[in-house]
């Protein structure tokens, strides 16, 4: 069993997150989740966005153990999926089902909004189009103004969605487009690689058992590039991630910022269902403990990378990361695993 | 009554002198107008007969010698202008024949007349003794002629004639040689004559032969034309066309020299270029004859002695060669025109080493000669001596800043900080730093095969270590071997340094650069054995018959459009084969004759045995040509040969070549499967017709109906691998008729007959594999990684059959291209790395690779439990 609860909380502690809402204990965490597929414009794209919803959906549920009433979907045709969609996805239902979220979200939990489809752009103003009238970052800016108490991740993964960037960036606020300005306007491969990050496996880039914001984003950004590079393309698609509210994106964002801290430790599933680092055994909550502080101490190290010659630095993590497997023998022998 | 009569008589006279003065002026009227137009031989009848009336019309005159001198009468033109009553004022034309004729002392004297006689052309006469001076390399009274032309101009306020204009603008470009900026002064001189007298052709050249200088050639090309639109037959146009075509690299110089031919037999300057256009392709013997003819004209041209210099140097007789530039040095002590036109010609024979030597000595007889010093630079670079290179090519690029190819030269050098060197035991591999760590090991291990293979073939080494530069860039592989984008060529070999694309390059499926690697080195082994004397043809072709002795399906394959050229007789003769690379009659030819030529090393080698070829090699290197070589090797003369080939061909294609005989009218390419049918009933021995209606029907979906079609057309020609191959459709009906074994052997058999179908080769290597074929789907696989090894799914692909097969080495290979191609999920490359490299042994290495994978990913459980193990699988790991 790999866990990494700890690695979560130091890499909060490390990497110096922005401030924001005191988390509350892990277990007590909850991810909300709007997903919204736009208008196709032609039965292929219709057929495309709305497939990426639905397995979208299936992942977060099936994969990331989150509970189906906490996921909502917005189609532009839900009779294409039943069961999944809960309805059309207009600019109202959309607003609504924020309403909604940020009537039932406690404080510390987690906002993901994903937008899937076609975006435009009037001058630098981004839009999101949608049967009726379009959704504009105008729109989000002030329904995402009620999640002040939780983190909120927006996901963006189509056309011209580098304007919803600077509109939408703020304090506790994950803002991904799949492009890095409102110019960016040809349609997106960033979606498909979006929703495998999510619903495959190579994307737990540091093998916590968990999926974050940032690593599915780093996912989808370094399959988009090898996507147009194996077509012989040029790229046309520039995806950004802001996550320290200056407003600008950036596109190689990473733990230890500027910009990807705090969507390092927005992990997109639940963390109770991956993970037990609390144990009613008192020896097997020390050694959930010990194994916490040995991850702390890498943590450290690695932050310290940079300023150690780098054969000490291999070895003191070499030393480190043996201590980690062997505690992690002793915490599988104790919880019946073997070792 | 007389003297009554007198006044009558008087009168009589003076109407008749009156009249033939009229007479006079408009035969000269019409002499300009035949002159200007290009009718020489009527023009210069006009203007004697203008002369017989009136002897002492100077411009009548001047225009006569003009016109018998570019008729190359240079004898009459030359009596003419000494016939002159008045000598003083046609001494500087006639200083201009005498100069043509390389009467050097005679014209100086001439040219001192006119200036000294204060004739209204003595600025022409001026320009045209410094540019005598130049020429016998009396450089400083020169430059002090030419430098008071530029007060000239400034004192007459825009008063100058056009021919005075010209001739400052002709003495303010020799000043450019040591400020460039004074080559656009020189332009405006002569557009501004150009506009004092715009029906005169004169400006307009020395504006073309400028720009020319200067490397633009769309600019001179549109100087010249505006001169052939006047006079479609004015030798200078048409010989500067000629010269910007050949600087183009395009075809149609050859006809331009012959069309300055047709009217003056003797033009020195055409008879140069056509033996430099002769040596450029290797025709020593017809260059040397070029040469020698421009030189029975004017014994005393600088360029006719370089021209035939050159042609001694390339046909390896040293004696001759110095004699000649001994010849030309007692004329000009600093003239370093020989040696770069040879250090020019050496290059288009691939003989960069001479190159670099002729440049070396040019620039060491002048300082200024910066076209040498670029040569020596750009052959330095060759030859792989890169920073020497680099410093001539800037001291090259400080002289002539308008030189294009040294300024990309040394853009491009400043990128070599981003490659990487790697060694192995005969190579330098020079790659991009983006691509070095994934093609390094592919790389290596092909050429050290290839080096073996050659080896053991040829029994001989060329100069170690071996440099092969990989250019992820086509743009900077063409400038690193010709200095400007454009080239076509997938690879080039200076001998024992190799430059080519890399893989990213090229299109996916257009490239395999491990068959162009092995292509390559072979070059640079019969370059070594001859001393780079071996002929284009006959290197191009054992080149390709090497790349297909090493693997089925490399090199050069027959194609349709070969089979066509061949049928309609558009084949060069093995005895023209250089040709159809350095002249080609249309685009394809030179495609089609490297071919053509590998197959005329297939005969040899199958007829007369490997070491024929061998005592070709050697022939070249003893300095022998290829028809003496013909006789004394093979016992026949070449022309023989060119039979035998011919009928090889015939033979070999008999099947295909009837399949294309055009048996009626094809029906157009957007028909449909009804007319393509009604064709081949009617005519079912077309190729065409029934690979065309098998591939319709494949894609309709109609594959029964496809399958007898394609058959048929299989039968026909089934040695044709392109990518509409009927093994491509025949694979894709079997495929669909679920029947993955003939599929599978479909696809193998199509990627025997081609190196770079890299779907085809995925593809079977997938059938193999699902037919449990793990070896085969290997061999496709390593098959698809020498055409395009950026795809992480073919080497996982590959990883995954090596295990199974339990190749660890490759396993290993494949994993450290994963990493090396840098995906998303990092940690698990890196930890299927470690995996391999212990499982092939290698603990050290896994324990490294496992570290980088953890400190990607610290919680990264299976790769701790690996750690432990490779820490000695003590229970404490410790």
């Amino acid at each position: 069993m790999r866990t990494a609860a700890g690695t979560l909380l130091l890499a909060l502690g490390v990497a110096g997150a922005p401030s924001g809402p005191a988390p509350r204990p892990l277990q007590a965490q909850e991810t909300h989740v709007l997903i919204v597929s736009g208008l196709g414009g032609s039965e292929e794209y219709r057929q495309r966005f709305t497939g990426w919803a639905a397995d979208l959906h299936a992942a977060l549920i099936q994969r990331h153990g989150l509970p189906a009433d906490r996921v909502i979907v917005l189609t532009e045709r839900p009779e294409m999926v039943p069961g999944v969609a809960r309805d059309r996805s207009t600019r109202d239902n959309i607003l609504a089902g924020l309403g909604e979220i940020a009537g039932s979200a406690a404080e510390g939990d987690r906002v993901l909004l994903v937008l899937i489809g076609h975006g435009t752009a009037q001058g630098d103003e981004g839009r999101f189009n949608l049967s009726g009238p379009d959704l504009s970052a105008e729109d989000l800016s002030v329904a995402l103004a009620a999640f002040g108490d939780q983190t909120v991740a927006m996901v963006h993964t189509g056309s011209a969605s580098g304007g919803f960037v600077a509109p939408l960036s703020g304090p506790n606020r994950i803002i991904v487009a799949a492009t890095r300005t409102a110019r960016e306007r040809n349609a997106t491969e960033f979606p498909r690689f979006f929703v495998d990050a999510v619903s495959g496996e190579g994307s737990d880039l540091d093998k916590d058992g968990r999926v974050s914001v940032l690593e599915a984003f780093l996912y989808a950004r370094a399959e988009v590039e090898r996507h147009y590079g194996e077509e012989n393309e040029l790229l046309t698609e520039h995806a950004v991630l802001d996550d320290n509210g200056d407003g600008e994106g950036s596109q190689d964002p990473g733990p230890t910022g500027p910009d990807g801290p705090l969507a390092a430790t927005f992990q997109i599933g639940t963390v109770s269902a991956v993970s037990t680092e609390t144990s009613d055994d008192p020896v097997l909550a020390r050694l959930y403990e010990e194994r916490r502080e040995i991850q702390g101490r890498i943590d450290e190290l690695r932050a310290m990378r940079d300023a150690l010659p780098p054969e000490r630095y291999t070895e003191q993590l070499e030393a480190l990361l043996v201590e980690l497997a062997l505690k992690n023998r002793e915490i599988r022998a104790r919880e019946g695993g073997g070792t | 009554m007389r003297p009554r009569a007198l006044p009558s008589l008087a009168g009589l006279a003076a109407a008749a002198i009156l009249a033939g003065a009229i007479e006079a002026q408009e035969r000269a009227g019409s002499g300009d107008l035949l002159l200007r137009s290009g009718d020489y031989e009527q023009a210069v009848r006009e203007y004697r007969r203008a002369l017989r009336d009136d002897p002492e019309a100077v411009e009548v005159r001047r225009r006569l010698v003009e016109a018998l001198a570019t008729l190359g009468r240079y004898d009459e033109a030359e009596r003419a202008a000494r016939e002159a009553p008045a000598p003083g004022l046609l001494a500087n034309r006639l200083g201009e024949v005498l100069l043509e004729r390389g009467k050097l002392e005679e014209a100086e004297a001439a040219f001192r007349a006119a200036i000294q006689e204060g004739s209204d052309d003595r600025l022409t006469a001026a320009v045209n003794l410094g540019e005598l001076h130049l020429m016998q390399g009396r450089l400083d009274e020169a430059m002090a002629r030419f430098d008071s032309f530029i007060d000239i101009y400034n004192r007459a306020g825009g008063g100058l004639s056009a021919p005075d204009l010209v001739a400052v603008g002709r003495a303010v470009q020799h000043l450019g040689r040591s400020n460039p900026d004074l080559f656009h002064d020189a332009l405006r001189a002569f557009d501004e004559a150009a506009a004092a007298d715009p029906g005169w052709s004169e400006p307009a050249i020395r504006a073309g032969l400028l720009f020319l200088d200067k490397y633009q050639s769309p600019e001179a090309q549109g100087e010249f034309e505006k001169v052939r639109a006047r006079n479609p037959h004015d030798p200078r146009a048409l010989l500067g066309m000629a010269r910007a075509l050949d600087f183009d690299g395009t075809a149609g110089a050859s006809q331009r020299i012959e069309e300055v031919l047709e009217v003056n037999p003797s033009h020195v300057g055409a008879l140069v270029l056509r033996a430099r256009l002769d040596l450029s392709r290797e025709a020593i013997g017809s260059a040397r004859e070029a040469a020698q003819a421009a030189l029975a004209t004017n014994p005393r041209s600088l360029e006719a002695l370089s021209a035939l210099a050159a042609a001694h140097f390339l046909g390896d007789d040293p004696t001759a060669f110095e004699e000649v530039r001994d010849r030309a040095l007692s004329l000009n002590p600093r003239y370093p025109g020989v040696d770069v036109t040879v250090a020019e010609v050496a290059v288009q024979v691939r003989r960069y080493e001479d190159a670099k030597e002729r440049a070396a000595a040019a620039v060491a007889l002048d300082g200024e000669a910066w076209k040498a010093w670029g040569l020596l630079g750009v052959n330095q670079l060759r030859t792989g001596r890169i920073p020497e290179g680099r410093q001539s090519l800037e001291r090259a690029f400080a002289g002539d800043p308008f030189n294009p190819w040294f300024k990309n030269s040394l853009d491009l050098l400043d990128t070599f900080e981003r490659f990487e060197t790697h060694t192995t035991e005969h190579f330098e591999l020079f790659l991009h730093g983006v691509e070095a760590e994934l093609l390094g090991p592919y790389v290596a291990e092909i050429a050290e095969e290839a080096y073996d293979s050659l080896r053991r073939r040829y029994g001989v080494e060329p100069p170690l270590p071996i440099r092969v530069e990989l250019f992820p860039s086509h743009a900077d592989f063409s400038v690193r071997t010709l200095g400007e984008v454009g080239l076509g060529a997938l690879g080039v070999s200076f001998g024992s340094v190799l430059v080519m694309d890399s893989p990213a390059a090229r299109q996916r499926g257009q490239y395999n650069w491990a068959s162009t690697l092995w292509h390559e080195l072979a070059h640079a082994f019969h370059l070594a054995m001859t001393d780079h004397r071996v002929p284009r043809w006959f290197s191009e072709g054992l080149a390709v018959h090497e790349q297909r002795k090493a693997r089925e399906g490399w090199g050069h394959q027959p194609t349709i459009p070969f089979l066509q050229a061949l049928a309609e007789g558009r084949l060069r003769k093995v005895s023209e084969l250089n040709d159809g690379f350095m002249r080609p009659e249309y685009p394809e030819q030179v495609v089609h004759s490297y071919y053509q030529a590998s197959l005329v090393f297939q005969v040899l080698e199958e007829r007369h045995g490997f070491d024929a070829i061998r005592a070709f090699l050697d022939g070249y290197l003893a300095g022998e040509g290829t028809e003496a070589l013909f006789v004394s090797v093979l016992g026949k003369p070449l022309e023989d040969f060119d039979e035998e080939f011919d009928d090889y061909l015939r033979e070999r294609f008999r099947e295909p070549l009837r399949g294309l005989v055009r048996l009626g009218e094809a029906p157009p390419a957007q028909a449909g499967i009804p007319a393509l049918e009604d064709y081949v009933r009617s005519h079912p021995g077309d190729y065409l017709g029934r690979l065309r209606l098998g591939a319709s029907l494949v894609r309709e979906g109609r594959h029964a109906e496809a399958r007898p079609h394609l058959t048929e057309a299989l039968r026909m020609f089934p040695e044709y691998g392109g990518p509409d191959s009927p093994y491509a459709f025949l694979a894709r009906v079997h495929r669909a008729e679920g029947d993955p074994e003939r599929a599978a052997a479909a696809l193998a058999r199509l990627n025997a007959l081609s190196e770079s179908n890299h779907a085809a080769l995925v593809e079977e290597a997938e059938l193999q594999e699902t037919l449990g074929r793990t070896e085969a789907a290997a061999k496709a696989l390593e098959k698809a990684l020498q055409v395009y090894p950026y795809d992480i799914e073919t080497h996982e692909s590959l990883a995954d059959a090596a295990h199974r097969l339990g190749n660890h080495e490759i396993v290993v290979r494949e994993r450290r291209a994963v990493v090396a191609l840098d995906p998303a999920d990092r940690a698990e490359a890196l930890y299927l790395l470690a995996l391999a490299q212990r499982d092939a042994g290698d603990r050290a290495g896994a324990r490294r690779t496992v570290l980088q994978a953890l400190d990607v990913a610290p919680n990264f459980d299976a790769a701790l439990e690996l750690l432990l193990e490779l820490r000695g699988g003590t229970e404490d790991g410790r």
